[in-house]
Order: C-alpha cells, then structure tokens, then sequence
C-alpha cells in the first residue's frame, strides 16, 4: 500500500469533514464558545466540592478542577472512540454517499479511518480551548470575587450560566437542522419546567425530598421556593445544575436541594422542610 | 440462459449456454458446490485465466437475500438463511468498446446485477469479472475499471460544492490533484455544469446533481462504465446530450465498455449495440435491438420485449 496516498486520501477525509462543519458557521463558532463555558461549569462544580477531605485524596500539586478537566478529556475521547467509527459509516449510509465511496479505489480501513479523523481532531481542539480558558475562568472567578462584596456576583454568575445554556441550546438547534450531515446533535436533551440536573449534585437530593414529601414536583417546587424565599441573589441557579458559592450556609443549601416549603401551611409540605423553615 | 422454444434468439455473444445454469459448464477449472441455497459457495480459483479477455464476464451469477422480516423474528435477520433470489445463473459477456443495455420489469435483477459487478455486493454463487478482474477476488483492481452511478443515488455531500465534492472523489480514486482539476474541468463541460461548480450541491436540481454523479463517474476515465437508468431525472435535451456524450464521445470515441440499465426504450434502441432482457433473475434474451424485432416478429423493440418478457412476477422462493 503506498503510504503516500493513504495519507493523501486521510487528509483528503479530514478536510471534507472540516469544510462541511465550516458550512455551519454559527455552530462552529458556537461550539467553540460551549466549550469556554464548559469549563467555567467544571470550574464552579470544583469550588463547590471543594474541601479538605477532598484535596487530601487528590494527587499532590493538584485541584479538583484539574482532575475534572483531565476526566472529561479522557471520557470525552473514549466516547468518541466508541463511537466515531460506527457514527462515521452510519452518517456516511444516510446521507447515500457509502455506495459512492465503496465503489471508489479506496479500501474500507482508510475509509473508517479517514471518517473518524475529524471528530478526534476536533475533540482535540474542543480539549484546547477548554485548557486555554481555563485561566479566563480564574480570572472571571476573582472579578466574581470583588463583585460578590457589591452583592451582584450571583447574578453575574447566573448570567454566565444562562448565557452557556443558551449557547448549547442554539448550537443544539442549528445541527438538528440538518442532522443527516452533523449528525451528532442532540448532546443534552431539552430541559423541562421541573428539571433540576440529572448529573447534578442536586439530583439525588431532590429525588430523595421528592420520595419523602409525596411531592412530584419537588423539584419545580423547589425552584419556586427558592425564588419566592429571596434565595435568588445567593445562589447561582440555572435550570441545569445549580451552583452555590463557597462559604454559604449548609442549611441553606440542604434547604434548597430538599425543595424548601414556603410556608408551613403548603400543600406539599414536608415535615423536616418545615423545620428548616421555620430554623 | 433460458432460451425459449421457438423463438431463435441468438445467443448472448460469446456463446455461453449451460445445462442447468452450471458455470462450470462453461468454464474449465470453474466448479461449484451443491446448490443448497445458502448464500455461500465456493468457487474454484483460477477464473478469469479461463473467460475469454471480455470487458465484462458474467458466469452463472446467483444472488439470494435473507427474506424481508418483522417484528420479534427482524432480530434474526442477520443469521437468516438467503433464500430470496434476485438472480438466477445470470450469464453474458460483454466486449471492450460494446454498449449493452440491461432491460426489463422491475423486479428483474438489473440494479442487482449492476451492483454485484460494482462490487458492493458479492454474488451467492457464480463469477463476475470486470476486464479480467473477478469483482470478488479482486475487487480493489475490479473498482479501477470502472465508474458507476446511478440515477436514484445523488450520494453528495450537500454542504460542500461541486467543485470540493469532485475533488473528494477524485481523490478516493487516487488522481493527483493536477490531474484531478484538469478533468473536473473536462466533465463538467461534458455534462454542462461548469458555471454550477462553485455553488453547494445543495442548492442543484435533480438533474443537475444527476449530471454532478455522472462527471464523478467519468472523472477518472474509466474503460468500463456502469449506469442505472442515466436519464433519469434529466429534461429531453439533457437526456439527449447525454446520450450523444455516452454513445458518440464514449464509446465510440473512446471505446469505453457501457453497460447501463433502463426503462427508456428510446434509449436503448439509440445507445446499446445489445440489450440483455432479464425477468425474474434470468436471461431471457440476448441480441442487439433489430435482432430481437426480428426473432419476435414484431415492429419496435418495445413490441418484442412485452412479447418476450413476462408479467411481472415476484421473485421466486426456493423450496
């Protein structure tokens, strides 16, 4: 086999696929932004677990939000490895061009691997950016800092959230546009009025508040809760994970995750919730 | 090749006439298993050292598929024995620089036949060869000889233009990228797209992608060419045109081997020096279009293939 052209043709896959992502502009450009954000939801997660207990287990020289990074990477790749060859042949048979290719001068392995060149690649560069903005969310944590002496640094931070949010959304919205050529659309799933996370550290909380209290809204309820209890300013809260600052009042945290009750008198009202109500 | 009593059909050219569509019948050296209808046979070496040096040499090719299934028993599909045949010890050749049309119902194995000599599918028992090359043994230097599209199939990537989407494919073919531009320029001429180049495909018509699949067909020259139904989705001027380019330009102009499938008789009465009449996985006839008027006695080609094809029928079941 000549090496030569089996390159050529790898090359030749790799620039097909960047030329078809390139044909969405705004989701390219999109992309890129998710992934700055990605990292600042990574970035805010390590300072809410952060604690002593934890820094302990870690390597030494090390912090939480390294160890995010480093595991998203290698879950990230592994699942593209999982899946980009099969999502390559898949893509390729939806969009009728296996046929085309078959029958062309080029043998099935550097057919797959060709295919499955750019989501590595692009991976990669995924990888990179989130690595290069990194510091610009350390930097953004020490502005949130200084804005948290003014009261409005929760705010901000929910606005940074909604803002990544929002670019996931849309970014989620352009590639289902035409999924035969994307394909790979869809990474989170539309969020409903009484989502928390799934993935969150409020999950299992709200699930458990959810059994205890009979309540089958306990997590919308707890979203409203929170609003009408004026813990708005201090939380962080999107409708994904919701993020709490260093430093806060445990109660208070316990009292969202649960679904506070506003009242004792609600109709859904729990009696530890109560409790902590009233407390 | 099923001849019909009465009717003096010449024969397929070469001759290749069998008992019982056995090809090793025909070829010295060839043998096949029994015929227990499991989709794999195996086929004695040293084929194309016996076939004649035609362009296209086909020798009781048999294809069965595993039978359409649903529900719970879909789940067995992939281990379901082949039983449904789609062609039934097909055998014809064709000669270098010969237009040969494939006609006949639907139903009748022409895209198969196609496809299993474009190497996309291997044939249940039986040889293909394309210029020698068995399209099963040697399938790499079988896809060397030939360009294929069809006429249902775009097979483009929409997002990218022509112009990208023929150099892709130009590359898979292992043009260097001069030789590449130097022909993307060539047929597109031909096929009357070259102001299109730089636009995405996905703002072309039918015909105009349809026009698209046939320059990447023809981009890296090939001696035999391959087409299922070519005019289809193209307005009666391009239709014509391109019959012109195939039968003037191409083969007779370059000697290319055309072997194309069509419903248009028009067509195959101006392209095909022969038309090969399949029904039901077989051959029925085997002539050039004035022979087969004048075996049947009828007027037009369209008069002698009714009289000679069938009703259409569903694909036979074995036992």
């Amino acid at each position: 086999m000549n090496l030569a052209l089996t390159f050529r043709k790898i090359a030749a896959f790799f620039w097909r696929d960047f030329a078809i992502a390139r044909g969405y502009r705004g989701a390219l450009l999109l992309e890129t932004l998710e992934a700055l954000f990605g990292v600042a939801t990574f970035y805010y997660l390590s300072r809410f677990v952060q604690s002593p207990e934890l820094s302990s287990e870690l390597p030494a020289g090390t912090n939480y939000f390294a160890f995010a990074l480093v595991g998203f990477a290698f879950f990230d790749y592994l699942s593209v490895a999982l899946s980009a060859f099969d999502a390559s042949i898949e893509e390729a048979r939806q969009n009728r061009t296996l046929e085309a290719l078959l029958v062309t001068q080029t043998s099935l392995p550097v057919i797959l691997a060709g295919s499955a060149l750019y989501p590595f690649v692009a991976l990669a560069l995924r990888t990179c950016v989130s690595r290069l903005g990194s510091p610009a969310v350390r930097l953004r944590a020490t502005l949130g800092q200084l804005a948290w002496s003014g009261g409005n640094s929760a705010r901000f931070d929910t606005r940074v959230y909604w803002i990544g949010n929002f670019i996931g959304e849309l970014l989620n919205s352009l590639q289902a546009r035409e999924p035969r050529e994307v394909g790979r659309a869809g990474r989170f799933r539309p969020r409903w009025r009484n989502d928390v996370s799934r993935d969150g550290v409020a999950c299992a909380p709200a699930d458990a508040g959810a059994a205890d209290s009979g309540d089958l809204f306990a997590r919308r309820h707890a979203r409203r809760a929170s609003r009408r209890s004026g813990l708005g300013p201090a939380l962080a809260f999107d409708c994904g994970t919701p993020h709490f600052r260093r430093d806060f009042d445990p109660a208070i945290v316990r009292r969202f995750c649960l679904g506070s009750a506003p009242h004792k008198n609600h109709r859904h009202s729990d009696p530890h919730l109560i409790e902590q109500a009233v407390s | 090749m099923r001849r019909r009593p009465g009717r003096g059909l010449a024969p397929c050219k070469p001759p290749i006439l069998n008992r019982r569509n056995d090809p090793g019948a025909i070829l010295p050296g060839l043998r096949t298993h029994s015929n227990d209808g499991t989709g794999f046979d195996a086929v004695n070496s040293v084929i194309t050292a016996g076939m004649p040096t035609h362009a296209i040499s086909v020798a009781g090719v048999e294809k069965y598929f595993p039978p359409a299934l649903s529900g719970w028993r879909a789940l067995l599909q992939p281990v379901a024995r082949a039983t449904q045949r789609a062609l039934a010890g097909v055998s014809f050749s064709v000669s270098h620089g010969e237009a040969v049309a494939l006609v006949g119902p639907n139903g009748a194995g022409k895209s198969t036949l196609l496809r299993i000599l474009a190497t996309l599918i291997l044939p249940t028992r039986g040889q293909a060869a394309l210029a020698g090359f068995d399209v099963e043994r040697d399938a790499p230097r079988a896809r060397q000889q030939f360009g294929y599209h069809t006429g249902g199939d775009e097979g483009f990537y929409s997002r990218l233009s022509a112009r990208e989407n023929l150099e892709f494919f130009a590359a898979m073919n292992n043009l260097p990228s001069e030789l590449a531009k130097e022909r993307i320029a060539r047929t597109s001429e031909q096929m009357g797209i070259q102001a299109s180049m730089d636009r995405q495909v996905r703002t072309f018509s039918t015909g105009m992608v349809h026009r698209l699949g046939l320059a990447r067909a023809l981009l890296h020259n090939p001696a035999i060419l391959m087409l299922d139904e070519p005019t289809r989705s193209l307005d009666p001027l391009a239709a014509a045109d391109l019959r012109h380019l195939l039968k003037n330009d191409l083969v007779r102009g370059r000697g290319t081997t055309l072997l194309f499938a069509s419903h248009t008789l028009s067509e195959v009465e101006e392209i095909a020096d022969r038309v090969v009449l399949l029904d039901a996985g077989r051959v029925v006839a085997c002539d050039s279009p004035r022979g087969l008027c004048a075996s049947t006695g009828t007027a037009s080609l369209e008069g002698a293939i009714s009289r000679l094809a069938r009703p259409p029928a569903t694909i036979e079941a074995l036992p």
